[in-house]
């Protein structure tokens, strides 16, 4: 089936890839929500695959269209001396009588011009021509069908207070896009919900969209991860810990999620920033830490008091450490940041640091969080990168996750503890679970030095 | 068997029948005074003089002591330390001595850990040696320590190793030391026989050695500086 590319960054994606041409889809949802900025942008990125477009608005008049849109890097007047853009501001009646009649101005110039996309903004402004739903559904099937046998595709914009019963709009067009605004925590954000699209797949549910310089950027809830030749890595990735090495049978399986669980001051960030230290500079390798609970200063201090200068691995683009604060996080976003950051560097190990802190603006929306690892999880995957995500859980509980869902999600279990014998404390990890590799179970004692952790295991127990 | 698998340990020639191969653990028990120690020394010197490398882990005193020890009994080893032929390792003091420690000798696993990770680099072949499983043992249930013991000879039981572990008499359960044999392939005891008037002599008594014949009678010896101990292996056919 051929469909046509809206061009607007993730919506193709959740239009399972784009609209069918000669279609006609409605953009619905409350004041500045942006349905007005989605319909230029899809008009612009058609104007830059050579298919001219036409703007119908009886809200706005050009200039503040121009204005608006210049923010973006769209010179609309531009593309208008170049013939391939016409804004035409008017009124509802006067589109009505142009686009009804088959020799009028509208259609004289969508000939000559070549259009193939048209916007119209919006739709609200018929019912001051009558406000009778017979009537109204009947002009804008007219209208739609007049464009589409002219093989155009139509954006339609409409105000849209609460959420109503479905108007009969929606039965007209082909495909419904829904702008809303939903609160994260306490911060308020822009979604997206494709209601309906005829004859062609999307992913349902709402995905958060923003703003950026070069128009609106979404962010698919459960955007597909194609990864073009995955880097190569060993066939396992040594922590370069001999004892923990040994107990998984020499490493970890690139590609491999680890939950790496355990009471605070266990070891875990320690656990693994020395894996990651010792995968590139034993192996060569590359590592990225995923930073939202601990500040950087922190953590790299806590490197160097072991002696491993993170810095000057980041000096030399074997590391990086990327840094959120979580209050701040918007997750989407986040997400889409790992994937680019991961395209970019193709690290062997990543390090989340820790989960709860950037799951928190879920509001412990358990179904969200699940969903949330599970996309992190298939997102390393497709990098064949070992990750591992670092939880915190209560001392002395036999607790092993913080939400109970990412033991089921991830491959792999790592448990970090710590025990009282007598007076002292002695440290212990335990591999819980290593899907698909050969591993010793139950607690083996650790401690951690002045050059990192050791593992106190000498058999050969995991041998493959 | 070749040449380099055999332990060369000139004190036992002539009780045991055939030589003894490595990768075998050693038991010797004692009471107080009766040797152990000049036992282990010249059991070290005997290695580093034939070139091999010696793990000597200290637990019942500093190593700057045993040091001393060493010399005082006339065995000189600081060209074997220098040569890192000789590598002592301690759990009795703090890691301000310089030397590899086990900073917590009642933890089973980094007491096993910290001993094969040595074990690994030193050349081969190897003697280990523990002065004394004593100062280890006091923190365990007799259970506890037969299962101990058996997992770090399981474990450690390396090609090329040989490992001698010392036990002071009378501070463990009786019954417990029995479990405990099983663990080794040489047991050697050495006592004070009950005195019958005079000078007591001290005596040495092979008890067991797995799979090769020996004499299972007692032994008199004597502690000779420069030598260790000197047994008098024709008590019998004089």
């Amino acid at each position: 089936m051929h469909q046509i590319l809206t061009g607007i960054n993730g919506l193709d994606v959740i239009l399972c890839g784009g609209l069918i041409p000669a279609s006609a889809m409605l953009i619905e949802g409350p004041p500045g929500c942006g349905k007005t900025t989605l319909g230029v942008q899809f008009i612009v990125n058609g104007i830059q695959q050579g298919e001219p477009g036409l703007v119908i608005t009886f809200e706005q008049f050009a200039d503040q269209l121009y204005k608006d849109a210049y923010n973006y890097g769209w010179d609309l007047k531009d593309m208008e001396r170049k013939k391939m853009l016409r804004i035409i501001c008017t009124s509802p009646s006067t589109i009505k009588d142009h686009l009804l009649q088959s020799e009028g101005i509208i259609h004289n110039l969508i000939n000559r011009m070549g259009v193939k996309r048209v916007l119209i903004d919006s739709i609200s402004h018929f019912s001051r021509i009558t406000e009778k739903e017979g009537p109204l559904r009947e002009l804008l099937f007219s209208l739609i069908n007049a464009l589409k046998q002219k093989n155009i595709t139509v954006t339609l914009t409409k105000e849209m207070g609460l959420k109503e019963e479905p108007s009969f709009e929606e039965y007209v067009v082909d495909s419904i896009i829904n702008l809303s605004y939903e609160h994260f925590g306490e911060s308020r954000t822009r979604t997206i919900e494709v209601i309906k699209t005829r004859g062609h797949d999307h992913i349902s549910g709402k995905h958060y969209i923003k703003f950026n310089t070069d128009g609106i950027t979404i962010y698919p809830r459960q955007f597909i991860i194609e990864v073009d030749n995955p880097t190569p890595f060993a066939d396992y990735i040594p922590s370069g810990i001999s004892g923990l090495d040994r107990m998984v049978g020499g490493g970890i399986t690139p590609g491999t999620s680890i939950l790496l669980s355990g009471p605070a001051g266990t070891g875990k960030t320690t656990l693994a920033m020395q894996s990651m230290y010792n995968s590139m500079v034993k192996n060569g390798n590359k590592a990225v830490l995923f930073l939202t609970g601990e500040s950087p200063d922190s953590v790299l201090r806590l490197a160097s008091g072991y002696g491993w200068d993170m810095q000057d691995l980041q000096d030399k683009g074997l590391f990086k450490l990327v840094y959120h604060d979580f209050t701040k996080l918007n997750l989407e976003e986040h997400i889409r940041e790992i994937d680019l950051v991961l395209r970019e560097l193709k690290p062997a190990v990543v390090s989340v640091d820790s989960l709860p802190p950037m799951l928190h603006n879920l509001n412990d929306n358990s179904k969200l969080i699940t969903e949330k690892i599970y996309q992190l999880n298939n997102l390393f995957k497709a990098h064949r990168c070992v990750s591992f995500l670092i939880v915190r859980t209560l001392l002395g509980t036999d607790q092993i996750s913080s939400y109970g869902e990412e033991e089921a999600l991830c491959d792999g279990i790592v448990i970090l503890n710590s025990k009282k014998y007598g007076h002292t404390r002695r440290r212990s990890i335990e591999v819980y679970k290593l899907r698909n590799q050969k591993h010793v179970t139950g607690e083996c004692g650790m401690d951690i030095t002045d050059n990192g952790i050791r593992v106190f295991y000498v058999g050969k127990g995991g041998k493959k | 068997m070749q040449e380099l698998e055999v332990v060369r340990f000139g004190l036992l020639d002539g009780i045991v029948k055939n030589s003894l191969p490595y990768r075998t653990t050693w038991q010797l028990r004692g009471e107080s005074g009766t040797g152990k120690s000049t036992f282990a020394f010249q059991f070290t010197m005997g290695g580093l003089r034939r070139g091999e490398s010696v793990i000597y882990l200290a637990c019942d005193t500093p190593v700057r002591n045993l040091r001393n020890d060493f010399t005082s009994f006339g065995f000189v080893i600081s060209q074997y330390e220098e040569a890192g032929q000789l590598k002592f390792v301690e759990s009795y003091e703090s890691e301000e001595s310089g030397v590899d420690f086990i900073k917590d000798a009642s933890d089973v696993q980094e007491f096993i850990y910290v001993l094969a990770q040595l074990i690994d680099q030193m050349a081969k072949p190897c003697r280990v040696i523990i002065d004394s499983m004593t100062a280890v043992a006091v923190n365990y249930s007799t259970q506890d320590l037969v299962a101990m013991v058996h997992e770090k000879n399981r474990l450690l039981r390396k090609e090329g190793v040989v490992m001698l572990d010392l036990y002071l008499k009378g501070t463990l359960e009786e019954t417990g030391m029995y479990g405990l044999a099983n663990a080794y392939d040489v047991c050697i005891d050495l006592y004070y026989p009950e005195e019958k008037g005079g000078v007591p002599q001290r005596n040495m008594r092979v008890h067991k050695i797995r799979s090769t014949d020996f004499d299972p009678r007692p032994f008199p010896f004597s502690i000779r500086t420069g030598q260790g101990l000197v047994v008098d292996k024709k008590f019998y056919s004089r």
